[in-house]
């Protein structure tokens, strides 16, 4: 049996990305010693490596009205968003972008010039699908350089003191006398149990996705949720679905991402423009009408759309994923299209623990969120997104660093003996001591076929998310138990694929409890929103028997809609998505 | 498909390709000091590592081909 190591801290990170090091550096600036552990290596791998693009942020020097905003926002959530949240990301975004460039990351736009930017790419003449209801005309939006953000946030962290375990998997959460109050895991490189104390834990271990093709999120398989929620964390949300598409002959390509703010059009098979209005729910209802593929149709680019092309490749420095692949925009072609390239995901802060007051705490002691580990509802339902996700990484990583230093301040420490870790201990390494059984590899191929079909995630219907459930308990149940693992590589293959039936079961049980469609949650059975029952929430956790139970959070009724708005005036100005066909 | 073996000749032994990866599919070849892909089916084409190797021993292609669906495995 292999060693154990001992690591101490006053408060944990899980997870290395724009959260966690915000939460880190929060942490540190408040005098307390923060130790960051990531799977894979901070500031390196992850989703956060990828995150070019977009900063978003509220400016009122940009020309933006709050108020207005805010209305625009509440719709466009159709009134799920939690309004303090929202309010939070109005008043907080800008200062996020403030503390990026002090620490050293570099923009491909100089800030005098942004605003200008701002209005020429994205609200001025482009006629590239963005129109007065596009989110981005009602936020701001910072460009960011391929790759420059995360490896900057690093070398600051390390710089004020924050300590970083690169290569570890963390199993398991530490609870004692109800508070959590540490962590249990595994290097990658070594026969080792890490044993790690913290007065206080900030997960921000991100999102939970099948390992689906493209978008570059293999490593998010919700770990953090899964753990959480073993822990008995409320969790939240989850029936919003991410989607993505990718191209067909080469569904793993990552260009996608470079190339759609640019170029985001796509025809049905018989070459008739989808709108790009609700947009995941435009593309899964045009293939299940039977008009697949999809095409993205260069043939079609204007010479605007070009211009935006070039522009926008040239501002995110990553031109080679285009090169890859072979696509040249100048000289026209179609590429049908896949979807499910993120399959499984959430969208932005409509999953995760659930935060109980705005410092992101949960309802575990000790145990807070950042990021999409922290399911604050900002965006809501969403109907035209998808939503800003990183500036509220941000800010849910301030907040949850704050939260977390102030109870840690408090905390005394707790004394934890053999027997304490020896449950976590056996879970960690369970799989490994096993010689026979299930493959890892071959379970978590079985979760992707049945969570990934447009027909379970998008297209919902009552039944099929029953069958769905059936299948993911069983694999629960009778196979996960039996997975076997030779080394760690294979050792975190079985965790990960534990803890993506987990969140395969949360995802099916709160679309199956949601009995509505609102936003990007549809329901062929349900195929109205139902505000009488639905302006609420949806919370998970795992009762004494360990079965997982759902329950409604109802929404404040001052942020209810104004009485006797129709259903139709509450969506915005475009054709409700459920209805394209 | 997916990341081709690293090439040896020009292989540094910097270890920067294992910590750019997000899923575990290089580790050093302890005899050689060498980086080696030792789960190539695990590689989800992210390209990360061929763009943190500072010699250009690494080509990640964007092909995957999964494992045949069987009934147990």
């Amino acid at each position: 049996m292999n060693c154990t190591q001992h690591f101490g801290c006053d408060v944990l990170v899980i997870g290395g990305s724009t959260a966690g090091c915000f939460a880190a550096v929060t942490v540190k600036e408040n005098g307390l010693d923060v130790i960051v552990v990531d799977k894979a290596c901070s500031g390196k791998a992850g989703a956060s490596i990828m995150a070019s693009g977009f900063w978003a942020v509220f400016n009122p020097d940009w020309g933006m009205d709050y108020d207005s905003t805010l209305d625009w926002i509440n719709k466009n959530s159709s009134y799920l968003n939690n309004r303090t949240w929202t309010e939070l990301f109005l008043q907080e975004s800008w200062g996020t972008y403030l503390d990026l460039k002090a620490w050293g990351v570099k923009f491909p736009v100089p800030e005098e010039e942004m605003a200008d930017f701002f209005r020429k790419s994205i609200i001025g003449d482009d006629k590239a699908g963005h129109h007065k209801d596009d989110p981005h005309t009602h936020y701001g939006i910072v460009p960011m350089r391929h790759r420059a953000m995360p490896p900057a946030l690093r070398r600051y962290a390390e710089s004020i003191g924050v300590r970083f375990l690169d290569r570890v998997m963390i199993t398991d959460l530490i609870k004692k006398n109800d508070k959590v109050v540490g962590a249990v895991g595994f290097p990658m490189d070594e026969d080792s149990c890490y044993v790690i104390q913290s007065k206080a834990v900030v997960m921000s271990a991100g999102r939970n996705y099948f390992k689906p093709p493209g978008m570059n999120i293999s490593g998010q398989t919700g770990d953090g949720d899964a753990m959480a929620y073993r822990a008995g964390a409320l969790i939240s949300g989850k029936e919003f679905p991410d989607m993505h598409m990718n191209i067909a002959k080469d569904p793993m390509w990552k260009g996608n991402g470079e190339m759609y703010p640019a170029y985001f059009q796509f025809d049905n098979a018989l070459g008739m423009r989808i709108p790009n209005k609700g947009f995941d729910l435009s593309l899964a209802s045009t293939i299940h009408a039977g008009y697949g593929p999809i095409i993205w149709d260069f043939d079609k680019a204007t010479e605007n759309d070009l211009r935006s092309i070039h522009e926008y490749l040239k501002k995110r420095g990553n031109s080679k994923e285009i090169e890859r692949v072979g696509i040249e925009p100048g000289k026209g072609g179609q590429y049908p299209m896949i979807g499910g390239a993120a399959a499984g995901g959430c969208q932005e802060h409509t999953a995760g623990l659930w935060p109980v007051d705005i410092d992101c705490s949960s309802n575990i002691e000790g145990l807070y969120s950042a990021g999409d580990s922290c399911c604050t509802w900002m965006w809501g339902a969403i109907i035209q997104g998808p939503p800003p996700g990183l500036s509220p990484a941000a800010i849910t990583g301030k907040r949850a660093g704050a939260g977390a230093s102030r109870y840690a301040h408090e905390a005394a420490a707790v004394e934890l003996t053999c027997n304490d870790i020896s449950i976590f201990r056996e879970h960690a390494f369970g799989y490994a001591e096993r010689r026979s059984g299930f493959s890892p590899r071959w379970v978590i191929q079985l979760l992707q076929n049945y969570m990934m079909p447009y027909f379970v995630l998008h297209i919902k219907q009552g039944n099929r998310l029953i069958a769905t459930l059936e299948l993911v308990r069983f694999l629960r149940e009778h196979m996960v138990p039996r997975m076997y693992s030779t080394g760690t590589h294979e050792l975190r293959l079985a965790h990960e694929a534990e803890n993506m039936a987990i969140n395969a079961e949360m995802i099916l049980r709160s679309s199956l409890f949601r009995t509505e469609s609102r936003g990007w949650h549809f329901r062929e059975d349900f195929p109205s929103e139902h505000d009488d029952e639905w302006l609420a929430w949806t919370l998970m956790q795992q009762d004494e028997t360990g079965k997982m139970y759902v329950r409604k959070e109802p929404i404040p009724k001052e942020w209810h809609p104004e009485t006797g708005t129709t259903y139709t005036s509450r969506w915005l100005a475009w054709e409700h998505p459920h209805n394209i066909n | 498909m997916a990341i081709q073996p690293i090439s040896n000749e020009k292989c540094l032994g910097c270890e920067l390709c294992i910590y750019a990866c997000p899923v575990d599919v290089i580790r050093m070849d302890m005899s050689s000091k060498k980086a080696v892909t030792i789960y190539p089916e695990d590689c989800m084409c992210c390209a990360l590592c061929e763009d943190e190797c500072p010699v250009g021993a690494i080509y990640v292609s964007p092909e995957k081909h999964d494992p045949l669906m069987v009934s147990w495995r």
